[in-house]
Protein backbone atom coordinates (compact mmCIF):
# COMPACT_ATOMS: atom_id res chain seq x y z
CA UNK A 1 0.00 0.00 0.00
CA UNK A 2 2.93 2.23 0.75
CA UNK A 3 4.75 1.51 -2.47
CA UNK A 4 1.16 2.04 -4.15
CA UNK A 5 0.96 5.95 -2.27
CA UNK A 6 4.67 5.87 -3.30
CA UNK A 7 4.00 5.72 -6.81
CA UNK A 8 0.96 7.88 -7.61
CA UNK A 9 3.28 10.61 -6.09
CA UNK A 10 5.94 10.08 -8.01
CA UNK A 11 3.89 9.23 -11.29
CA UNK A 12 2.62 12.85 -10.90
CA UNK A 13 5.70 14.53 -9.64
CA UNK A 14 7.28 13.36 -13.13
CA UNK A 15 4.38 14.12 -15.51
CA UNK A 16 5.12 17.90 -14.45
CA UNK A 17 7.94 17.91 -14.51
CA UNK A 18 8.01 16.23 -17.90
CA UNK A 19 5.73 18.89 -19.33
CA UNK A 20 7.99 21.48 -18.38
CA UNK A 21 11.24 19.90 -19.83
CA UNK A 22 11.72 19.57 -23.51
CA UNK A 23 10.59 16.64 -25.25
CA UNK A 24 13.73 16.37 -27.67
CA UNK A 25 16.09 14.98 -24.78
CA UNK A 26 16.61 11.98 -24.58
CA UNK A 27 17.19 12.26 -20.27
CA UNK A 28 14.59 9.24 -18.53
CA UNK A 29 14.00 9.88 -14.80
CA UNK A 30 13.68 6.25 -12.87
CA UNK A 31 13.14 5.47 -9.40
CA UNK A 32 13.35 2.82 -7.35
CA UNK A 33 10.82 1.69 -4.38
CA UNK A 34 13.51 1.16 -1.64
CA UNK A 35 17.51 1.30 -2.32
CA UNK A 36 17.30 -0.49 1.17
CA UNK A 37 16.06 -4.16 1.85
CA UNK A 38 16.35 -5.50 5.16
CA UNK A 39 16.90 -9.02 5.64
CA UNK A 40 14.88 -9.62 9.63
CA UNK A 41 13.86 -12.49 11.29
CA UNK A 42 10.30 -12.55 9.19
CA UNK A 43 11.59 -11.84 6.06
CA UNK A 44 10.19 -13.60 3.02
CA UNK A 45 11.06 -11.85 0.16
CA UNK A 46 9.65 -8.36 -0.77
CA UNK A 47 8.88 -6.80 -4.16
CA UNK A 48 10.73 -4.02 -5.53
CA UNK A 49 8.99 -1.69 -7.65
CA UNK A 50 10.58 0.10 -10.12
CA UNK A 51 9.14 2.89 -12.26
CA UNK A 52 10.27 6.05 -13.93
CA UNK A 53 9.77 8.18 -17.79
CA UNK A 54 10.09 6.89 -20.64
CA UNK A 55 11.12 10.14 -22.51
CA UNK A 56 10.43 9.05 -26.17
CA UNK A 57 11.77 5.54 -25.65
CA UNK A 58 9.49 2.53 -26.55
CA UNK A 59 10.89 -0.24 -24.62
CA UNK A 60 12.28 -0.04 -21.46
CA UNK A 61 14.63 -3.00 -19.79
CA UNK A 62 15.57 -3.41 -16.51
CA UNK A 63 18.77 -5.18 -15.32
CA UNK A 64 19.26 -6.23 -11.30
CA UNK A 65 22.14 -7.44 -10.82
CA UNK A 66 23.69 -8.34 -7.21
CA UNK A 67 27.01 -9.13 -5.86
CA UNK A 68 29.52 -11.45 -7.50
CA UNK A 69 30.51 -14.75 -6.20
CA UNK A 70 32.48 -17.81 -7.50
CA UNK A 71 30.84 -21.04 -7.55
CA UNK A 72 31.51 -24.56 -8.44
CA UNK A 73 29.59 -26.37 -10.94
CA UNK A 74 29.73 -29.93 -10.84
CA UNK A 75 28.93 -32.85 -13.11
CA UNK A 76 27.50 -36.34 -12.04
CA UNK A 77 28.45 -39.27 -14.34
CA UNK A 78 27.68 -42.94 -14.21
CA UNK A 79 30.51 -45.02 -12.02
CA UNK A 80 29.60 -48.12 -10.88
CA UNK A 81 26.14 -47.99 -11.09
CA UNK A 82 26.02 -45.15 -8.78
CA UNK A 83 26.13 -41.27 -9.92
CA UNK A 84 28.57 -39.45 -8.22
CA UNK A 85 30.49 -35.79 -9.16
CA UNK A 86 33.33 -36.09 -11.50
CA UNK A 87 33.36 -32.97 -13.62
CA UNK A 88 33.82 -29.65 -12.29
CA UNK A 89 34.53 -26.22 -13.87
CA UNK A 90 35.01 -23.19 -11.72
CA UNK A 91 33.12 -20.12 -12.65
CA UNK A 92 34.16 -16.72 -11.78
CA UNK A 93 32.06 -13.33 -11.73
CA UNK A 94 28.72 -15.00 -11.18
CA UNK A 95 26.10 -12.45 -9.84
CA UNK A 96 24.17 -14.36 -6.95
CA UNK A 97 21.57 -12.59 -8.22
CA UNK A 98 20.25 -11.37 -11.80
CA UNK A 99 16.87 -9.92 -12.72
CA UNK A 100 15.59 -8.67 -16.22
CA UNK A 101 12.08 -7.39 -16.60
CA UNK A 102 11.16 -5.78 -19.82
CA UNK A 103 8.43 -4.35 -22.00
CA UNK A 104 8.70 -7.61 -24.81
CA UNK A 105 11.23 -10.43 -25.28
CA UNK A 106 14.69 -8.87 -24.85
CA UNK A 107 15.44 -10.06 -28.76
CA UNK A 108 12.77 -8.11 -30.32
CA UNK A 109 13.67 -4.97 -28.35
CA UNK A 110 17.56 -4.76 -29.70
CA UNK A 111 19.96 -6.33 -31.63
CA UNK A 112 22.22 -9.70 -29.72
CA UNK A 113 25.17 -7.49 -30.23
CA UNK A 114 24.28 -4.53 -28.17
CA UNK A 115 22.48 -7.27 -25.71
CA UNK A 116 26.25 -8.97 -25.41
CA UNK A 117 27.79 -5.24 -24.89
CA UNK A 118 26.05 -4.55 -21.91
CA UNK A 119 25.67 -7.97 -20.66
CA UNK A 120 21.98 -7.68 -20.22
CA UNK A 121 20.52 -10.95 -19.84
CA UNK A 122 21.74 -14.25 -17.91
CA UNK A 123 22.95 -15.42 -21.34
CA UNK A 124 25.26 -12.44 -22.07
CA UNK A 125 26.55 -11.80 -18.98
CA UNK A 126 30.35 -12.05 -19.17
CA UNK A 127 31.06 -14.79 -16.68
CA UNK A 128 34.84 -16.46 -16.57
CA UNK A 129 35.16 -20.10 -16.94
CA UNK A 130 37.74 -21.09 -15.44
CA UNK A 131 38.48 -24.87 -17.03
CA UNK A 132 39.38 -28.22 -14.61
CA UNK A 133 42.03 -30.38 -15.65
CA UNK A 134 39.42 -33.48 -15.29
CA UNK A 135 37.12 -31.86 -17.65
CA UNK A 136 36.88 -34.29 -20.22
CA UNK A 137 34.92 -32.39 -23.06
CA UNK A 138 37.22 -29.57 -24.78
CA UNK A 139 34.47 -27.10 -25.75
CA UNK A 140 32.70 -26.76 -22.39
CA UNK A 141 31.67 -23.40 -21.88
CA UNK A 142 27.77 -23.37 -23.02
CA UNK A 143 27.05 -26.63 -21.32
CA UNK A 144 28.56 -25.34 -17.64
CA UNK A 145 27.10 -21.77 -18.74
CA UNK A 146 23.51 -23.22 -19.00
CA UNK A 147 23.61 -25.26 -16.22
CA UNK A 148 24.45 -22.53 -14.05
CA UNK A 149 21.66 -20.57 -15.45
CA UNK A 150 19.04 -23.44 -14.98
CA UNK A 151 20.41 -24.24 -12.07
CA UNK A 152 20.12 -20.49 -10.29
CA UNK A 153 16.56 -20.11 -12.00
CA UNK A 154 15.35 -23.22 -10.13
CA UNK A 155 16.86 -21.59 -6.88
CA UNK A 156 14.22 -18.76 -7.90
CA UNK A 157 17.63 -16.43 -8.08
CA UNK A 158 18.00 -15.86 -11.49
CA UNK A 159 14.56 -14.46 -13.15
CA UNK A 160 13.35 -13.78 -17.09
CA UNK A 161 10.56 -10.98 -17.15
CA UNK A 162 9.83 -10.27 -20.97
CA UNK A 163 6.77 -7.86 -21.01
CA UNK A 164 6.76 -7.51 -17.47
CA UNK A 165 7.08 -3.55 -17.74
CA UNK A 166 3.71 -1.96 -18.51
CA UNK A 167 3.98 1.64 -20.01
CA UNK A 168 1.39 3.94 -19.16
CA UNK A 169 0.05 6.07 -22.01
CA UNK A 170 3.54 5.38 -23.94
CA UNK A 171 5.45 8.08 -21.07
CA UNK A 172 5.44 6.70 -18.06
CA UNK A 173 7.06 3.26 -16.75
CA UNK A 174 6.44 0.78 -13.61
CA UNK A 175 8.00 -2.58 -12.93
CA UNK A 176 7.30 -4.74 -10.08
CA UNK A 177 10.42 -7.55 -9.29
CA UNK A 178 10.62 -9.62 -6.35
CA UNK A 179 13.56 -10.51 -4.47
CA UNK A 180 12.94 -13.93 -2.99
CA UNK A 181 13.95 -15.32 0.49
CA UNK A 182 17.13 -16.90 -0.31
CA UNK A 183 18.98 -13.61 -1.61
CA UNK A 184 22.24 -12.84 -0.67
CA UNK A 185 23.40 -9.53 1.21
CA UNK A 186 25.53 -7.02 -0.41
CA UNK A 187 25.41 -4.08 -3.18
CA UNK A 188 23.41 -4.51 -5.56
CA UNK A 189 22.47 -2.32 -8.61
CA UNK A 190 19.64 -1.71 -10.80
CA UNK A 191 20.18 -0.69 -14.42
CA UNK A 192 17.29 0.55 -16.69
CA UNK A 193 17.88 1.34 -20.23
CA UNK A 194 15.80 2.76 -22.70
CA UNK A 195 15.54 1.90 -26.35
CA UNK A 196 14.07 3.66 -28.81
CA UNK A 197 13.51 1.05 -32.36
CA UNK A 198 16.30 -0.79 -31.06
CA UNK A 199 18.46 1.94 -30.43
CA UNK A 200 19.84 2.37 -26.92
CA UNK A 201 19.18 5.73 -25.84
CA UNK A 202 19.77 5.73 -21.73
CA UNK A 203 21.02 3.88 -19.03
CA UNK A 204 20.29 4.69 -15.19
CA UNK A 205 22.32 3.64 -12.31
CA UNK A 206 20.28 2.79 -9.16
CA UNK A 207 22.28 0.89 -6.41
CA UNK A 208 20.12 -1.28 -4.03
CA UNK A 209 21.90 -2.27 -0.67
CA UNK A 210 20.71 -5.84 0.87
CA UNK A 211 21.38 -5.98 4.39
CA UNK A 212 20.68 -8.30 7.11
CA UNK A 213 19.05 -6.00 10.31
CA UNK A 214 17.73 -7.57 14.10
CA UNK A 215 19.12 -10.69 15.78
CA UNK A 216 19.53 -12.57 12.57
CA UNK A 217 22.18 -10.04 11.59
CA UNK A 218 23.82 -9.63 15.25
CA UNK A 219 23.84 -13.89 15.22
CA UNK A 220 25.13 -13.75 11.72
CA UNK A 221 28.15 -11.17 12.27
CA UNK A 222 28.88 -13.25 15.44
CA UNK A 223 29.30 -16.24 13.92
CA UNK A 224 31.52 -15.09 11.77
CA UNK A 225 33.45 -12.70 13.39
CA UNK A 226 33.85 -14.13 17.18
CA UNK A 227 33.69 -18.01 16.04
CA UNK A 228 34.73 -19.82 19.27
CA UNK A 229 32.50 -17.69 21.10
CA UNK A 230 29.54 -18.71 18.86
CA UNK A 231 30.45 -22.34 19.29
CA UNK A 232 30.43 -22.14 23.31
CA UNK A 233 27.57 -20.03 23.22
CA UNK A 234 25.43 -22.77 21.22
CA UNK A 235 27.08 -25.52 23.27
CA UNK A 236 25.31 -23.82 26.52
CA UNK A 237 22.45 -22.75 25.03
CA UNK A 238 21.52 -26.74 24.29
CA UNK A 239 23.03 -27.82 27.70
CA UNK A 240 20.50 -25.25 29.38
CA UNK A 241 17.82 -26.33 27.55
CA UNK A 242 18.10 -29.82 27.58
CA UNK A 243 18.37 -29.36 31.52
CA UNK A 244 15.43 -27.43 31.90
CA UNK A 245 13.56 -29.78 29.71
CA UNK A 246 14.24 -32.71 31.77
CA UNK A 247 13.71 -31.21 34.94
CA UNK A 248 10.21 -30.03 33.79
CA UNK A 249 8.56 -33.05 32.28
CA UNK A 250 10.37 -34.38 35.73
CA UNK A 251 7.15 -33.71 37.26
CA UNK A 252 4.69 -34.98 34.78
CA UNK B 1 4.00 -18.14 9.37
CA UNK B 2 7.83 -17.77 8.51
CA UNK B 3 11.61 -17.02 10.52
CA UNK B 4 14.34 -16.12 8.58
CA UNK B 5 17.26 -18.80 9.37
CA UNK B 6 20.58 -16.51 10.22
CA UNK B 7 22.98 -19.07 9.56
CA UNK B 8 21.02 -21.30 6.80
CA UNK B 9 20.53 -18.05 5.08
CA UNK B 10 16.20 -19.03 4.17
CA UNK B 11 13.28 -18.86 5.32
CA UNK B 12 10.86 -21.51 6.64
CA UNK B 13 7.94 -22.54 8.17
CA UNK B 14 8.55 -22.08 11.90
CA UNK B 15 5.41 -25.03 12.09
CA UNK B 16 7.13 -27.11 9.48
CA UNK B 17 10.49 -27.19 11.83
CA UNK B 18 8.49 -27.48 15.31
CA UNK B 19 6.67 -30.40 13.39
CA UNK B 20 9.98 -32.28 12.79
CA UNK B 21 11.29 -31.62 15.78
CA UNK B 22 8.37 -33.01 17.45
CA UNK B 23 7.86 -35.97 15.05
CA UNK B 24 11.46 -37.09 15.15
CA UNK B 25 11.55 -36.51 19.09
CA UNK B 26 8.98 -38.77 19.10
CA UNK B 27 10.21 -41.28 17.71
CA UNK B 28 13.48 -40.87 19.47
CA UNK B 29 11.39 -41.02 22.47
CA UNK B 30 9.60 -44.02 21.19
CA UNK B 31 12.75 -46.09 20.25
CA UNK B 32 15.58 -44.29 22.86
CA UNK B 33 18.05 -43.23 19.85
CA UNK B 34 18.89 -39.66 19.06
CA UNK B 35 17.02 -39.35 16.06
CA UNK B 36 19.81 -37.64 14.36
CA UNK B 37 20.19 -40.62 11.44
CA UNK B 38 16.79 -39.19 10.45
CA UNK B 39 16.59 -35.51 10.82
CA UNK B 40 19.44 -34.66 8.92
CA UNK B 41 18.47 -36.22 6.15
CA UNK B 42 15.44 -34.57 6.58
CA UNK B 43 16.92 -30.93 6.51
CA UNK B 44 18.82 -31.62 3.64
CA UNK B 45 15.38 -32.31 2.31
CA UNK B 46 13.73 -29.58 3.19
CA UNK B 47 16.14 -27.58 1.58
CA UNK B 48 18.83 -26.65 4.39
CA UNK B 49 22.56 -26.85 3.19
CA UNK B 50 24.14 -30.21 4.02
CA UNK B 51 26.98 -28.78 6.12
CA UNK B 52 24.38 -26.88 8.19
CA UNK B 53 21.97 -29.24 8.78
CA UNK B 54 25.65 -31.35 9.82
CA UNK B 55 26.58 -28.61 12.86
CA UNK B 56 23.04 -28.12 13.39
CA UNK B 57 22.04 -31.25 14.13
CA UNK B 58 25.09 -31.77 16.15
CA UNK B 59 24.17 -28.45 18.57
CA UNK B 60 20.72 -30.14 18.86
CA UNK B 61 22.05 -33.65 20.16
CA UNK B 62 23.94 -32.07 22.78
CA UNK B 63 20.58 -30.50 24.18
CA UNK B 64 18.87 -34.10 23.43
CA UNK B 65 21.54 -36.21 25.16
CA UNK B 66 21.70 -33.81 28.42
CA UNK B 67 17.88 -34.15 29.15
CA UNK B 68 18.20 -37.73 28.57
CA UNK B 69 21.38 -38.24 30.34
CA UNK B 70 19.91 -37.08 33.53
CA UNK B 71 17.15 -39.45 34.15
CA UNK B 72 19.73 -42.64 33.56
CA UNK B 73 21.85 -40.79 35.91
CA UNK B 74 19.16 -40.59 38.32
CA UNK B 75 19.11 -44.25 38.29
CA UNK B 76 22.77 -44.99 38.23
CA UNK B 77 22.81 -46.47 34.76
CA UNK B 78 26.19 -43.93 33.54
CA UNK B 79 29.34 -46.28 33.56
CA UNK B 80 31.12 -42.71 34.08
CA UNK B 81 34.95 -44.52 33.80
CA UNK B 82 33.81 -46.28 30.51
CA UNK B 83 32.24 -43.09 28.98
CA UNK B 84 35.77 -40.94 30.07
CA UNK B 85 37.42 -43.87 27.73
CA UNK B 86 35.29 -43.60 25.22
CA UNK B 87 35.08 -40.10 24.59
CA UNK B 88 38.60 -39.83 24.96
CA UNK B 89 38.04 -41.88 21.34
CA UNK B 90 35.26 -39.87 20.56
CA UNK B 91 37.58 -36.27 21.03
CA UNK B 92 39.81 -37.73 18.48
CA UNK B 93 37.82 -39.30 16.19
CA UNK B 94 35.41 -36.24 16.04
CA UNK B 95 38.19 -34.12 15.48
CA UNK B 96 39.65 -35.75 12.69
CA UNK B 97 35.97 -35.86 11.62
CA UNK B 98 35.85 -32.37 10.83
CA UNK B 99 38.95 -32.29 9.12
CA UNK B 100 37.97 -35.22 6.90
CA UNK B 101 34.42 -33.40 6.27
CA UNK B 102 35.96 -30.07 4.81
CA UNK B 103 38.46 -32.11 2.71
CA UNK B 104 35.59 -33.98 1.21
CA UNK B 105 33.69 -30.69 0.83
CA UNK B 106 36.84 -28.99 -1.23
CA UNK B 107 36.84 -32.26 -3.28
CA UNK B 108 32.94 -32.03 -3.66
CA UNK B 109 32.25 -35.68 -2.77
CA UNK B 110 31.11 -35.06 0.25
CA UNK B 111 27.55 -35.75 -0.15
CA UNK B 112 28.20 -39.12 -1.65
CA UNK B 113 30.18 -39.87 1.41
CA UNK B 114 27.16 -39.21 3.71
CA UNK B 115 25.13 -41.25 1.98
CA UNK B 116 27.67 -44.40 1.41
CA UNK B 117 28.29 -43.70 5.23
CA UNK B 118 24.56 -44.04 6.03
CA UNK B 119 24.15 -47.06 3.42
CA UNK B 120 26.46 -49.23 5.22
CA UNK B 121 25.64 -48.13 8.90
CA UNK B 122 22.36 -48.34 8.78
CA UNK B 123 22.13 -51.00 6.50
CA UNK B 124 24.45 -53.56 8.70
CA UNK B 125 22.68 -51.98 12.22
CA UNK B 126 19.44 -52.27 10.75
CA UNK B 127 19.71 -55.66 9.61
CA UNK B 128 21.43 -56.97 12.61
CA UNK B 129 18.51 -55.47 14.76
CA UNK B 130 15.82 -57.00 12.67
CA UNK B 131 17.57 -60.70 12.83
CA UNK B 132 17.41 -59.94 16.15
CA UNK B 133 14.45 -59.12 17.15
CA UNK B 134 12.35 -61.26 15.15
CA UNK B 135 14.63 -64.39 16.66
CA UNK B 136 13.49 -62.87 19.85
CA UNK B 137 9.90 -62.50 18.73
CA UNK B 138 9.85 -66.58 17.62
CA UNK B 139 11.69 -67.85 20.73
CA UNK B 140 9.30 -65.35 23.05
CA UNK B 141 6.67 -68.43 22.15
CA UNK B 142 8.37 -71.24 22.55
CA UNK B 143 9.45 -71.29 25.78
CA UNK B 144 12.97 -74.08 25.79
CA UNK B 145 15.30 -71.35 25.39
CA UNK B 146 18.70 -71.46 26.80
CA UNK B 147 20.12 -68.69 29.49
CA UNK B 148 22.62 -66.82 27.88
CA UNK B 149 26.46 -65.84 29.23
CA UNK B 150 26.93 -62.56 30.09
CA UNK B 151 29.27 -62.42 27.46
CA UNK B 152 31.31 -64.27 24.83
CA UNK B 153 35.05 -64.28 25.27
CA UNK B 154 37.24 -63.89 21.99
CA UNK B 155 40.57 -62.31 21.38
CA UNK B 156 39.57 -58.62 22.23
CA UNK B 157 39.96 -59.70 25.84
CA UNK B 158 43.70 -60.39 24.94
CA UNK B 159 44.84 -56.72 24.34
CA UNK B 160 46.90 -54.75 26.76
CA UNK B 161 46.05 -52.03 29.20
CA UNK B 162 43.61 -54.15 31.35
CA UNK B 163 41.08 -52.02 32.98
CA UNK B 164 38.51 -52.92 35.36
CA UNK B 165 35.28 -51.26 34.97
CA UNK B 166 33.27 -51.97 38.31
CA UNK B 167 29.62 -50.58 36.89
CA UNK B 168 29.55 -52.89 33.47
CA UNK B 169 31.29 -55.66 35.37
CA UNK B 170 33.60 -55.77 32.76
CA UNK B 171 37.67 -56.35 33.02
CA UNK B 172 38.83 -55.48 29.37
CA UNK B 173 41.75 -53.45 27.07
CA UNK B 174 40.98 -49.64 27.28
CA UNK B 175 42.28 -49.75 23.75
CA UNK B 176 38.77 -51.15 22.76
CA UNK B 177 36.33 -48.67 24.28
CA UNK B 178 38.80 -45.54 22.78
CA UNK B 179 39.18 -47.28 19.23
CA UNK B 180 35.13 -47.81 19.19
CA UNK B 181 34.81 -43.75 20.54
CA UNK B 182 37.05 -42.98 17.53
CA UNK B 183 35.33 -44.45 14.88
CA UNK B 184 32.22 -43.45 15.69
CA UNK B 185 33.41 -39.54 16.35
CA UNK B 186 34.71 -39.78 12.97
CA UNK B 187 31.01 -40.76 11.93
CA UNK B 188 29.66 -37.87 14.24
CA UNK B 189 31.20 -35.33 12.24
CA UNK B 190 30.76 -36.44 8.85
CA UNK B 191 26.85 -37.82 9.38
CA UNK B 192 25.91 -35.20 11.51
CA UNK B 193 24.66 -37.69 14.32
CA UNK B 194 25.08 -38.62 17.55
CA UNK B 195 26.36 -42.50 16.55
CA UNK B 196 23.99 -44.31 19.32
CA UNK B 197 22.94 -46.38 16.87
CA UNK B 198 26.43 -47.75 16.13
CA UNK B 199 28.03 -46.74 19.75
CA UNK B 200 24.70 -48.88 21.53
CA UNK B 201 25.04 -52.16 19.75
CA UNK B 202 29.23 -51.86 19.76
CA UNK B 203 28.86 -51.24 23.54
CA UNK B 204 26.47 -54.56 23.69
CA UNK B 205 28.28 -56.71 21.25
CA UNK B 206 31.64 -55.85 21.07
CA UNK B 207 32.47 -54.72 24.69
CA UNK B 208 29.80 -57.03 26.50
CA UNK B 209 28.19 -54.67 28.62
CA UNK B 210 24.95 -54.77 30.44
CA UNK B 211 22.46 -53.48 28.60
CA UNK B 212 20.75 -51.69 31.75
CA UNK B 213 24.11 -48.83 31.72
CA UNK B 214 24.75 -48.93 27.73
CA UNK B 215 22.11 -46.52 27.12
CA UNK B 216 23.20 -43.90 30.08
CA UNK B 217 26.85 -44.22 29.31
CA UNK B 218 26.18 -43.66 25.46
CA UNK B 219 24.01 -40.31 25.76
CA UNK B 220 26.98 -39.50 28.62
CA UNK B 221 29.78 -39.49 25.44
CA UNK B 222 27.74 -38.48 22.88
CA UNK B 223 26.89 -35.01 24.62
CA UNK B 224 30.60 -34.48 24.67
CA UNK B 225 31.47 -35.67 21.01
CA UNK B 226 27.90 -33.67 19.56
CA UNK B 227 29.73 -30.82 21.64
CA UNK B 228 33.07 -30.68 20.29
CA UNK B 229 31.42 -31.25 16.57
CA UNK B 230 29.50 -28.34 17.36
CA UNK B 231 32.41 -26.03 18.61
CA UNK B 232 34.44 -27.13 15.53
CA UNK B 233 31.85 -26.62 12.69
CA UNK B 234 31.22 -23.56 14.71
CA UNK B 235 34.89 -22.46 14.67
CA UNK B 236 35.83 -23.61 11.10
CA UNK B 237 33.04 -23.31 8.53
CA UNK B 238 30.44 -21.43 10.83
CA UNK B 239 27.74 -23.69 10.03
CA UNK B 240 25.95 -23.59 13.39
CA UNK B 241 22.33 -22.11 13.75
CA UNK B 242 21.77 -21.61 16.60
CA UNK B 243 17.34 -20.67 15.91
CA UNK B 244 17.18 -23.86 13.91
CA UNK B 245 18.33 -25.81 16.59
CA UNK B 246 16.74 -24.05 19.61
CA UNK B 247 13.56 -24.81 17.16
CA UNK B 248 13.79 -28.27 16.44
CA UNK B 249 14.78 -28.82 20.14
CA UNK B 250 11.42 -27.15 21.13
CA UNK B 251 9.98 -29.34 19.21
CA UNK B 252 11.76 -32.55 20.15
CA UNK B 253 11.51 -31.95 23.78
CA UNK B 254 7.72 -32.19 23.76
CA UNK B 255 7.61 -35.49 20.98
CA UNK B 256 10.00 -37.21 22.78
CA UNK B 257 7.93 -36.83 26.27
CA UNK B 258 5.06 -38.53 24.10
CA UNK B 259 6.93 -40.99 22.67
CA UNK B 260 8.92 -42.46 26.03
CA UNK B 261 5.06 -43.02 27.04
CA UNK B 262 3.90 -44.94 24.23
CA UNK B 263 7.06 -47.08 24.67
CA UNK B 264 6.33 -48.51 27.93
CA UNK B 265 3.28 -49.98 25.96
CA UNK B 266 4.86 -52.17 23.66
CA UNK B 267 7.60 -54.71 24.06
CA UNK B 268 11.01 -54.31 23.66
CA UNK B 269 11.73 -57.00 20.62
CA UNK B 270 8.39 -55.14 18.97
CA UNK B 271 9.92 -51.89 19.43
CA UNK B 272 13.22 -53.03 17.93
CA UNK B 273 11.70 -54.68 14.39
CA UNK B 274 10.27 -51.71 14.32
CA UNK B 275 12.87 -49.32 14.41
CA UNK B 276 14.70 -51.99 12.20
CA UNK B 277 12.40 -51.43 9.65
CA UNK B 278 12.36 -47.67 9.82
CA UNK B 279 16.57 -47.58 9.56
CA UNK B 280 16.31 -50.06 6.72
CA UNK B 281 13.60 -48.29 5.40
CA UNK B 282 15.64 -44.96 5.35
CA UNK B 283 19.06 -47.43 4.05
CA UNK B 284 17.00 -48.19 0.55
CA UNK B 285 15.75 -45.03 0.31
CA UNK B 286 19.51 -44.05 -0.01
CA UNK B 287 20.52 -46.78 -2.17
CA UNK B 288 17.74 -45.32 -4.29
CA UNK B 289 18.85 -41.98 -4.76
CA UNK B 290 22.20 -43.09 -5.61
CA UNK B 291 21.35 -45.15 -8.62
CA UNK B 292 18.50 -43.76 -10.33
CA UNK B 293 19.22 -41.10 -13.00
CA UNK B 294 19.29 -37.53 -11.16
CA UNK B 295 16.89 -35.15 -12.25
CA UNK B 296 19.64 -32.77 -13.37
CA UNK B 297 23.32 -34.04 -13.76
CA UNK B 298 24.50 -30.57 -12.21
CA UNK B 299 25.10 -29.16 -9.12
CA UNK B 300 26.04 -25.84 -7.93
CA UNK B 301 27.78 -24.73 -4.87
CA UNK B 302 29.50 -21.00 -3.78
CA UNK B 303 33.22 -21.64 -3.44
CA UNK B 304 34.21 -21.74 -0.06
CA UNK B 305 37.43 -20.23 1.46
CA UNK B 306 39.75 -19.82 -2.04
Amino acid sequence: MKNYFLLVFFLTALLITKNLASAADNKMTAEVSTDLVQINTGFDGMNLLLFGTTNGANDIIIVIKGPLETNIIRKKTRVASIWINTEKVIIENVPTFYATASTRPLNQITAQSILKEYGIGANNFPINLLKQPNAKTIDISDEYKNALIRLKNKLGLYIDNPIKIKLIEGQLFKANIKFPANVSTGEYTAEIYSFKNGLLLDVINKPILVEKIGIGADVFRLAHSHSALYGIIAILIAVASGWIAAVIFRKV
Amino acid sequence: MHIYLPIAEMSVNIFLILAMGGGIGFLSGLFGVGGGFLMTPLLIFIGVPAPVAVGTEANQIVASSVSGVLAHWRRGNVDFKMGSILLVGGFFGSSAGVVLFKYLQFIGQIDLVIKLSFIIFLGIIGSLMFWESIRTIIRSHNPSSRRRKLHQHNWLHGLPLKVRFRKSKLYISAILPFVIGAVVGVLSAIMGVGGGFIMVPAMIYLLGMPTSVVIGTSLFQIIFVTANVTFLQALTVQTVDILLATLLLAGAVVGAQFGSKYSVRMKGEQLRALLAIMVLGVCIKIIVDLVTKPTDLYSITPLLGG
